[in-house]
Formats: structure tokens, sequence, C-alpha cells
């Protein structure tokens, strides 16, 4: 055996017999044995060798005086080059290298498992020193005629199972002349003391914030199942906070409404914080992480199929009369936003204009670029419920609801189609007049407000999203509601065991079982979320400027429509003086004169105006602890 | 004879050989750098190798005399300590190679690999490795050369040597540090092979192999090794 360790003694290269008993480091065995796939080749190549070799001589014996033939001078000869090349490897280095190479395929420094070569397998074509024949010696790399019959591929053996290495460590230090080391000698640390600060344990956590988590697939499915509605609590750009709930339009009860239940428009546009406006109101949030609700409008943006029967058309209308007609929900799709033509009106070029005016823009594409459109197709890669209401010219008179008309009047109704999840469906083909014809015809005596104009974007490639229905059923003492901050960067930790590295614990290898269960980010949540981790977001909830992490981008602050949203809980900033200062300050004032008359004879350093100052500070610092 | 070791599959043979062999524990050389990496086990010395190590032990010994003689002369009155000096050196390990010169040469590389050197040992670090070369071969032309390139600037060839019928050429001290080489095909045409033994010293005053190659550079020198040598 070879030793490894450092040899510190300088006065000789070479190590006797018995040093090598004596000194720490590592020490290998090798295993030569070649394996039988490889020895077969061999036999193989060799039979294959003789052959041609008896056929190109008198035999394998042939001495060099027998070979003549090999003396033709007209036999073409190629260019053959032997480098000899001398190295110093001693013993020492030999060994000292075999753990070089071991660190360099841990440090991938050597990228996989060196293959060793040398075996006596591999020089059977190479003994030009000391050969006999000139047979043996043509056999250096080719014979008289041609090149070697190609090596048959052979299995080979790999660096870690031929070199067998094993670790030992010797207790006394080297000996160098004139330096007592005995004194440094420790025993090896086996264990660690408990004193002993513990290395960082390895980590894994999810890419998502805690709001994100809550909002977004798997997580929001099992909080569903258990009543929990997330809220998310957006931070507004000036001050104040806004809350958005995910999940179904509740009641007073915390129990969720009934689909084809009919509200007033504007409270519900309140409820879930959309703009509301005299003539154009938001249909769903161009931010995605506070889009909670989509409210379709024109029926011409959401899906006029003309497929039969009727009653299972993906629409909008259809879903109502199943809705109305207490048949299960079946889904209906909507389009993406813009597309639409833009009319500027009457601009005919001028004198100095050089291109003709543009009094209107043809449709365009609904391009992603829109942020409604963007924030669509977040929502739909999430999985987020959304509450769906219809309202305006896409809510036909049928369906409204009469005892609520005599309560609002003439009031804008919604009719809430319930809780939907969106899944985007690609790109439809555009449609051709004729087809866009036929749709009008067939839509336009439902709805009387439809509008050729409004459906001249499926004359270019659309993109279309289908809303797929999702129950939440009453439950005993209603749904309960998590809130999170949206700036809460706090999110699960999960610990790999020891000397567990990331790559095998990400590694999925069932036959090893590594880790049990698999290490993926739904297993670990679902066990962190059966653990009731979310809780914590309950028991110790966000505090502001509690963390040093930036927050999320996008939902850092909302640009929220401040003055018609019912939900916002505005934080007053706290005044310079507070009212009882004054109380304060006239009563301090008032104080001080009376004492200044009275003690005013007696000349006492309690009438000054110092004092008076003196009192006035004391008081309005006492109200500043306070 | 498909170097099947080689990655572009080479048309060349390697034997490793050392006097030292053991059946049950031969000697091993590295072969290749990160991806390509394969160990090559030794086989016995044959009496022709064993008489090549000879002269190469010889030779180099000559060579580390003359050096230390020169040392000596140069530092009267001074007592030389074994870092002063050079080591004896002590070759045991013959590599071989057998190619048709067109096909099976070597790619860019460096000779100190593990189980060759080691840097943390002052005696066998890669600045302390010399590497003596005969080549030999059947066509009395120059048809291979071996150029060497600094690691810092790979784009310059440092120096070049053409193998006509027989070359003899020595890496010395700091070569193979400091540079790379690579055999290529080279085929230009001489009249007789050359053995020009150039022994630069740098403690001496004299232009070293390192200053000299910098100064064909035309650019300064940027670090001054303590001794280099080459052969060619």
């Amino acid at each position: 055996m070879f030793d490894i360790g450092m040899n510190l003694d300088l006065g000789s290269d070479e190590m006797s017999p018995g040093d090598e008993a004596e000194l720490p480091g590592l020490f290998y065995e090798m295993d030569l044995v070649e394996p039988a796939a490889t020895l077969a080749a061999a036999h193989e190549d060799r039979l294959h060798s003789d052959s041609e070799s008896s056929a190109t001589s008198k035999g394998p014996n042939t001495s060099m005086d027998d070979a003549g033939g090999f003396q033709d001078e007209f036999a073409p000869i190629p260019p053959k080059r032997i480098a000899f090349s001398a190295r110093e490897s001693p013993k020492i280095l030999q060994a000292r290298g075999i753990g070089h190479v071991q660190d360099d395929v841990e440090n991938k420094k050597i990228l996989s498992d060196p293959v060793i070569f040398g075996f006596n397998s591999d020089y059977r074509y190479f003994h030009i020193f000391g050969a006999t024949s000139q047979l043996h010696q043509r056999q250096v790399g080719s014979d008289r005629t041609s090149s070697l019959a190609p090596i048959t591929p052979r299995q080979r053996r790999t660096f870690k199972s031929v070199f067998k290495v094993t670790e030992s460590r010797k207790g006394n230090p080297a000996k160098i002349p004139g330096l007592d080391l005995s004194k440094y000698t420790y025993p090896l640390r086996v264990t660690d003391k408990a004193i002993w600060p513990r290395s960082n344990e390895k980590k894994v956590a999810s890419v998502k914030s805690a709001s994100q988590m809550f909002i977004s697939r798997p997580v929001v499915d099992w909080m569903r199942e258990d009543g929990i509605i997330p809220v998310i609590t957006h931070p507004l750009r000036k001050t104040g906070t806004v809350t958005v709930a995910f999940g179904p339009y509740l009641d007073c009860h915390h129990q969720p409404h009934s689909p084809g239940t009919c509200f007033r428009s504007s409270s519900v546009y309140l409820h879930f914080g959309m703009r509301l406006h005299a003539d154009h109101n938001e249909a769903w949030r161009s931010n995605s992480d506070t889009l909670s609700s989509l409210f379709l409008r024109l029926p011409e943006k959401n899906s006029l199929p003309l497929t039969t029967p009727v009653v299972d058309r993906k629409s909008p209308l259809s879903e109502m009369r199943r809705i109305v007609g207490k048949l299960p929900r079946g889904g209906f799709d909507i389009y993406r936003s813009g597309g639409n033509p833009t009319v500027k009106g009457n601009a005919p070029p001028g004198a100095g204009t050089k291109s003709a005016g543009e009094g209107a823009f043809f449709e365009h594409a609904q391009c992603i670029k829109n942020a409604y459109n963007m924030a669509l197709e977040s929502v739909s890669e999430t999985g987020r419920p959304l509450a769906v209401f219809g309202a305006g010219p896409l809510m036909p008179k049928e369906f409204l609801d009469d005892s609520l008309k005599k309560e609002i009047g003439d009031a804008e109704q919604a009719f809430y189609f319930g809780v939907y999840t969106v899944v985007a469906l690609g790109e439809r083909q555009a449609l051709t007049w004729p087809e866009i014809g036929l749709v009008f015809d067939e839509y336009k005596p439902v709805f009387s407000d439809l509008s050729v104009s409004n459906l001249r974007f499926l004359l270019l490639p659309h993109r279309a999203y289908r809303l797929i229905p999702v129950e939440y059923p009453a439950l005993d003492g209603g749904y309960k509601q998590l809130s999170v901050d949206a700036r809460d960067n706090r999110r699960p930790l999960f610990n790999l065991p020891e000397k567990l590295s990331f790559q095998k614990a990400f590694d999925v290898d069932t036959s090893c079982s590594l880790v049990d269960p698999p290490f993926d980010e739904s297993t670990m949540l679902r066990q962190w979320y059966e653990r009731k981790g979310h809780y914590k977001y309950l028991t110790s909830p966000f505090e502001e400027g509690s963390t040093s992490r930036a927050p999320i981008k996008n939902s850092t602050s909302v640009d929220w429509d401040f003055t018609n949203d019912a939900t916002v809980a505005v934080t007053h900033a706290e005044k310079a003086f507070p009212p009882c200062f004054w109380v304060v300050l006239i009563l301090v004032s008032t104080t001080s004169l009376v004492l200044r008359q009275k003690v005013a004879q007696s000349k006492t350093v309690f009438g000054s105006p110092w004092c008076a100052a003196w009192l006035l500070s004391a008081a309005s610092s006492r109200f500043t602890w306070m | 004879m498909t170097d099947e070791r080689s990655s572009h599959k080479k048309e060349r043979k390697i034997r490793v050989a050392s006097p030292d062999h053991v059946d049950t524990k031969p000697v091993w050389l590295q072969f290749g750098d990160t991806a390509d990496v394969y160990l090559y086990l030794s086989q016995k010395a044959s009496v022709a190798e064993e008489k090549w190590l000879s002269i190469v032990n010889f030779v180099m010994n000559l060579l580390v005399e003359f050096v230390n003689k020169r040392i000596k002369e140069f530092s009267p009155g001074r007592k030389l300590e074994g870092s002063d000096l050079m080591r004896t050196r002590s070759y045991g390990v013959v590599v071989s190679s057998a190619s048709n010169p067109i096909q099976g040469n070597y790619g860019w590389h460096r000779d100190g690999k593990n189980g060759i050197v080691d840097e943390g040992d002052a005696k066998y670090n890669s600045s302390q490795l010399m590497v003596p070369t005969l080549c030999l071969q059947n066509y009395a032309h120059s048809n291979t050369r071996i150029e060497w390139a600094p690691l810092t600037d790979p784009t310059y060839i440092a120096g070049t040597v053409h193998h006509e019928c027989v070359l003899f050429h020595l890496q010395l001290l700091y070569v193979n540090e400091k540079y790379k080489h690579h055999v290529s095909p080279g085929l230009f045409v001489s009249v007789f092979c050359c053995f020009i033994i150039v022994l630069l010293t740098s403690q001496f005053s004299a232009p070293c192999f390192h200053c000299f190659l910098f100064r064909w550079s035309q650019t300064p020198v940027p670090s001054h090794p303590s001794l280099c040598l080459i052969s060619v």
C-alpha cells in the first residue's frame, strides 16, 4: 500500500517499506482483473490478428531471417512517428495522485469517473522493444498491407472500480528534525459537541410570496376545501391599504350567494373594488395580483357561439339560462380585451401635413401588451377562483330581478354567475364577414344593442379563455378569511435531511428512496399545510417594516380608485399636536400667571417665565410619551 | 490502430512502461484534463526502455550538475541549501506513442498531471517538471510541428520545434507551468535534423527561455522565473 499523506522527511524522497505503515493518509489497492467481455474481445482480436499475420507471413513463429517477404522495397511504407518521453513518478507522487484524482472528481474538475486503460489486452500490438521478429516489429500499429482490424468495443473499467482507496490516519505527527510536534497531537473529532454552533441547515423555499401562494394552486384549492378564503391586503400608492378577497361573493352570514342572484351593479362593483364610471366600467382589473372578479358587460366580447344544441353553448347567455333553469353550470368562453376599431372623427389632411389625416383605425390584434390581457393570462396560470358577474348589455331583461327592481328602480342590475377559474384556450381562427353576419343574425333578437362594429375583432385571429365553474358549497358557520399582506415575504421553508445535497434531493429517483415522500413543491406544501403552517399568518400577522426584503414587484402599491373603494382602510396620519395639548397649554399658562402673581412678591423662581417654559416643555413631553 | 481513448479517435497507440512496474500495482499516468480523462497503466519496461531511461537520467543529471556547478561558481562563500540547487533527477517512467504523424497527434495540453506533479510539494510541483522527449520517424523530412503557447495568451505561439528524422527536445523548468504545447502536422522541408542545445539560466544574466520567448514577441517580460531552460 502506498501512502498519500504528507511526507515531511526532507532527507529522503523514497520510502522504505517499513515506513508505509507509519505514515497517515490514503491507501489504495488496485483490482486489475479484466472483465470477461474484455478478455473475450481480446481473444477474438488475437485470432483475427493471427489470421492476418498468417496471410502475410509464413507463420506466427517466423524469424527475422525467414520473413523475407516483408523486405519488399516496393511496398508503400506509411509515415510513422514514435515519441518516447520520460517522467519522474516516485511512489509517493503516485499515491498522492490518487487522492488528487479523487478530489478532482468530487470537485467536478474531472467531469466523469476516469477510465482505466493499459491492461494487458491494450498492449497486444505494441511490443516493438525486444521483439525478435520483423513480424512483431510491424505490429507497432500496422501490418504490411493495411491497418489492423478495428478493436472490438470493450467493457472499460473506471477509476472507482480499479482503485480501492481507504483512508487512515496516524495519531502521531510527522517527525521533523529540530521540531517537537508531539504536543500538537489531538484526537480526531468524531462527534460535534452540543455547545458548538451548528452549521446552517439546507433549506428549500418556494419562489412565491405568501400572498401569491395563497391565491394560486394548489394551496387555494386546499383552502377552499377547508372553507378558508384568502384575503390579500395591498398597500396603496400614497397611504392606506386595500383588501381583496378571492372567492365567492359572501352574504352577511359568510355564506356564498347562490348563482343567479341579482344585485345592484354599483354595490357589487364597489364591493370588489372595481372602477365605476358613467360610461365605462372595468371588466377586470389590470393588476393581476388584485384580480378577484370579472364583470362581463359586452355580449360581443364574451363568446357568441352558433353551436347546437343551444343549451350547451359555451356562452354567458346559455350559462345564464342554465343557472336560471337550475341546471348545472357548464362554463363559458370569453375573449381577450382590445381589438376594437378606433374612430377619431373627421380629420381631413391639412395644407401643412405630409400624410393623410387618420380619422379612424381599423381593428387591431388583441395584444398581450394590453395590461388587461396580461392579467387574464396570469390568472389562468394560477388557477385562481374568480367571482363572475354579468351586467349592462350582456344581461337580457328576462333575467332581471323584479323584486330588486322595485328596490332600486331602473338602476343597473348585475347577474351573479358564481365562482369560476380561467383556462386559456389558445388562438381561434379569424371569421369571415358572412360568418359574422350569421352571428349577428342569431343574437340580434336577444341583444338589441348588438353592434357589428364590436364584432370586427373576429376578423382577426383572437384568443379565448374558458371559465370553469368552481363550487363553493354552503358551510356550517360560513367561510373564514385568512388575511395576508402582499408585502409579507415570509414563505414556508423546508429543511433538507443531513448530508443530502440539493442535487440529490431534486433528483427523482424512487429506487434509491432518498427522501420519502418525493421532494417536490406540491408534496412539501401539502405537508406544510396539513401541519397548519398557514396559521402562522394568523398568529403572527405581518407588521409593516418587519421585513427588510423588497416587496414583490407589481404588488408594492396598487393604483386603486380611492374615492369609490368602500373597502379601503385608511391609516390616518397622526397630527403634530393632539387636541389635549392645547388644553394643557392653556392650563399651564393660566397656572403660571397665577403663580407669578402670587409669588412675585416673594421673588422666587417659580414666578419667572422660565418656570412657565419648563412646565410647558414637561407637559408636552409627557403627552409625547403617551 | 485507432486510439479509442482519444475523443477524436486518433490513429495512435500509447504505451507506459516502468522498470518499477509491478503487476499488482502498476504505475499509472493521467491523460486528459476535464471531460475525457483516463488513466493509463504501465507495463514492465523492456530492456531498451530501461536503457533509454538510463540515457535520460544521465543526460538530465549532466544538466543538473552543470547548472549546480555554475550556481556554486557564482555564489562564492555562500552556503547553498537544497532549494538553491537543482535536485537530482530520477526518471522512472517511459511514455511512448506510435502514430501516423498526420493523424495521431496531441492537442493543446500540459504534461503536469496528477501522479506526475504535486503543487503542494516544492520538489515536484509543475514548475519543477522537466520532460525529455525523443522522437523518431521513418521519413527524413519535417512533417510534425510542436508549438508552445503561454497560458496567459494562448493565441501567441511562443516557440516552435519542427520534427524531421530525429528530435530530442527537453522541456525544462517552468515550461509546463507557464506554457501549454501541442503536436500537429507541419510539412516543412529541411536538410538535417538538428540538435541544438540551448542552456540558458537567468541567474547568469543570460536570456532564459522564458525571456527569450517574450523577446521574440517584443513584449516586456511579465514575470521572471528563477530558472528556465529548454533544449531543442
